[in-house]
């Protein structure tokens, strides 16, 4: 009740509900236009949130991860093209529903779920973080140093493709932070005499640089966006039958949104894949999947709009951000010099306070500026792609250079560009850089403290029973990463043995 | 292929990073672990994982020879359409390794197009001052990405220079830079 009433209070003392608008507005457009994931469109933010104060500052960005994630479907409806990753399971009966003709009850669906979605996220974030805050408050520094190890450990075996490419691209982001002053002695490290890098390399030029200038040089080679019509330049609501028919879809998709969410590394993608899936599976009109069926649109919608919500439980609660977005968002934590954790719910709970009161209003805000800006994000679909490059590269640039008013800023987000370029090339995954990036000092510093505490003991890290839990939690998902290939495959050979 | 690549590009950076952390002046402050050693642990790691990773694509290569990846435009681009990753697969799947090689290079120069206009860019700012600069990277841009020249582009550069320049300057109130030709006026 407090809680509640604290929030009412921030409503009416602070600009909370501008900042939500603005903040969604801006995720809705950047999340319609191919290729710019939420993450990028929030990057894109980060520089601007440097003059805002730090409630205002996390609330924009959480707002536009709300409006992205809705963002994203208006294209994979109207053009087949998802504008966001977690939006690609929206396209098979989304495209499908527009093929038909349904475009507007399409998108109706998708805004109407995305609400239900962002509404029972915004529950579970409320009620599963403050638990696990409490948890993290009896943390120790061998406890920290294991939880960074298990953040690492976590992202770098879901994060798909290459376990050793994640492993690599973890390190690379713990060399990163590494640049500057080390946090015992003080002496400076990998800084080739630049003044400007004592201080070390910040978060958020590595991330605007590979989210966002990567994604620009990649297109730079891709063809032009295909067109979407104006005819469907509308949504167009589901009726109470039809609601009805989507409760069970949404409940799927929010459910497995919220388990997803909560799971660093798993994100909205495949939270709404597995919802799909699910959804499938439990409809009763089965056929009509991948033809146009309006619960196939229902249970992604609801699961990744969920996922915007929930990812932030373990990133408020351990600092731990578990997905490309939140990892963006921790970065305008530490823009404002507050590290997320059970301290800052001590020190600096009105921005918790301020988050919350933003995710509270962001669906039923969505729920307007989704019907009201659908004009406008089909405009923006349909502007030569040439224009559009221009203005992303001349936005990032300015925003850039207006946090330090420095040039070597710009080098520092270029070059970060060229390596987010190679890694796409790679196949290296971004979300471990960034995890290295912004755990690196957690995991330096309170490895280096416990063994000052311990006397050079690392037996510290096995006595304490947080750290040890930790730490085998660590090893069971990197061994469980590197054999679940083995088992699988020993699994789908004794399945095809069974069929014959 | 580019498994072997990028296991080469790993292990050069993690030994440069190695050598450049020998460097590291020791300090009396010093704890046992050092200013150096977690630096040094992080290179020893990303060495080994560039190793095994040459390791692994080298015997791929043994094993099953060259041949092309599947997705050979869709790593670069993130958003790709699921609807064409089938398509995709098979077109790649016909595509020769020496294809697939032209279309990597055709994408970095055209990378290095894009990152040749930031730099110059940079350069100019100071100099040109915040508002040209922008009317020319949003005119190098919209070229290089195959616009055309003309009245509509002129007037879409000096828009944006001049909308940039109000939110940015006007509206925000950050010192960008004016340009050392404004002290010769």
């Amino acid at each position: 009740m407090e809680t509640l009433l604290q929030i009412f209070y921030l409503y009416t003392t602070t600009p909370i509900v501008p900042v939500v608008i603005i903040g969604v507005a801006w995720g809705i457009v950047g999340g319609a236009l191919p290729g710019i994931s939420p993450s990028i469109t929030m990057a894109l933010l980060l520089p601007f949130t440097y003059a805002l104060d730090p409630t205002s500052a996390v609330v924009l960005l959480a707002s536009t991860y709300v409006g992205a994630e809705y963002g994203g479907s208006v294209p994979a409806i109207l053009i087949n093209t998802p504008g966001t990753n977690a939006a690609a399971a929206t396209t098979i009966d989304g495209y499908a529903m527009k093929l038909k003709g349904k475009a507007s009850d399409a998108l109706g669906i998708s805004l109407y779920s995305g609400v239900i979605g962002g509404i029972i996220g915004f529950l579970m974030l409320f009620l599963l973080t403050e638990p696990l805050v409490r948890v993290a408050l009896l943390f120790t520094p061998p406890a920290y140093f294991a939880l960074g190890l298990l953040g690492l450990s976590v992202i770098a075996s879901l994060s798909g493709g290459s376990l050793i490419k994640s492993l690599a691209a973890a390190l690379i982001g713990l060399m990163i932070a590494t640049v500057g002053t080390d946090p015992i002695s003080g002496v400076s490290r990998f800084t080739f005499g630049e003044s400007d890098l004592l201080s070390g390399i910040k978060p958020i030029l590595i991330m605007v640089g590979v989210f966002a200038v990567s994604e620009l040089f990649a297109q730079s080679s891709a063809g032009a966006w295909v067109k979407a019509g104006a005819d469907a330049a509308k949504v167009r609501f589901p009726n109470a039958k039809l609601r009805r028919r989507l409760l069970k879809p949404q409940l799927i998709g929010s459910g497995i949104g919220t388990f997803e969410g909560v799971m660093p590394g798993a994100g909205g993608t495949v939270a709404a894949f597995m919802s799909y899936n699910e959804a499938r599976r439990w409809s009763s009109n089965k056929e009509e999947f991948g033809q146009g069926s309006p619960e196939g649109i229902a249970a992604p919608e609801a699961a990744n709009n969920t996922v915007a919500c929930t990812a932030l439980v373990p990133m408020l609660s351990f600092g731990i951000p578990g997905s490309n977005a939140t990892a963006v968002l921790l970065g305008g934590f530490l823009i404002h010099g507050l590290r997320p954790g059970p301290q800052l719910f001590q020190e600096s709970s009105d921005v918790i306070f301020g988050l919350y009161g933003g995710l509270a209003i962001s669906p039923f805000i969505l729920l307007g500026l989704g019907m009201l800006l659908l004009p406008l994000c089909i405009w923006m679909v349909n502007r030569p792609k040439p224009y559009l490059m221009a203005f992303i590269y001349a936005l990032i640039f300015s925003g850039v250079y207006s946090i330090h008013q420095s040039t070597f800023d710009l080098v520092i987000v270029l070059i970060a560009g060229v390596g987010g370029y190679f890694m796409r090339l790679f196949k290296m995954p971004f979300l471990p850089l960034v995890l290295g990036l912004v755990l690196g000092y957690m995991v330096e510093s309170n490895y280096r403290r416990s063994l000052v505490l311990s006397g050079d003991d690392h037996g510290i890290f096995l006595r304490d029973p947080i750290s040890l839990g930790f730490l085998i939690l660590a090893v069971v998902f990197v061994l469980g990463s590197l054999f679940s290939p083995l088992l699988s495959r020993l699994w789908s050979g004794k399945g095809k043995k069974q069929e014959s | 292929m580019r498994d072997v690549v990028g296991g080469l590009v790993l292990l050069v950076f993690a030994v440069g990073y190695y050598l450049q952390s020998t460097g590291i002046a020791r300090s009396t402050l010093n704890d046992t672990v050092g200013a150096h050693g977690v630096p040094q642990a992080f290179a020893i790691c990303l060495g080994a994982l560039a190793l095994l990773l040459l390791v692994k694509a080298g015997l791929a290569l043994v094993v099953r020879g060259p041949a092309p990846d599947l997705d050979a435009e869709m790593w670069i681009v993130q958003g790709v359409d699921p609807g064409d990753v089938g398509r995709q697969a098979a077109d790649a799947a016909s595509t020769p390794v020496a294809d697939e090689v032209a279309t990597l290079s055709r994408s970095i120069l055209r990378m290095l197009g894009m990152l040749g206009i930031g730099v110059v860019y940079i350069l100019l700012l100071p100099w040109l001052g915040y508002a040209l600069t922008l009317f020319l990277l949003i005119g190098a841009v919209v070229l290089y990405q195959g616009g055309h020249a003309g009245r509509v582009l002129f007037l879409v550069m000096s828009g944006a220079a001049v909308f940039f320049w109000l939110i940015f300057v006007k509206a925000l109130g950050i010192p960008l830079p004016a340009g050392a030709w404004t002290t010769w006026l």
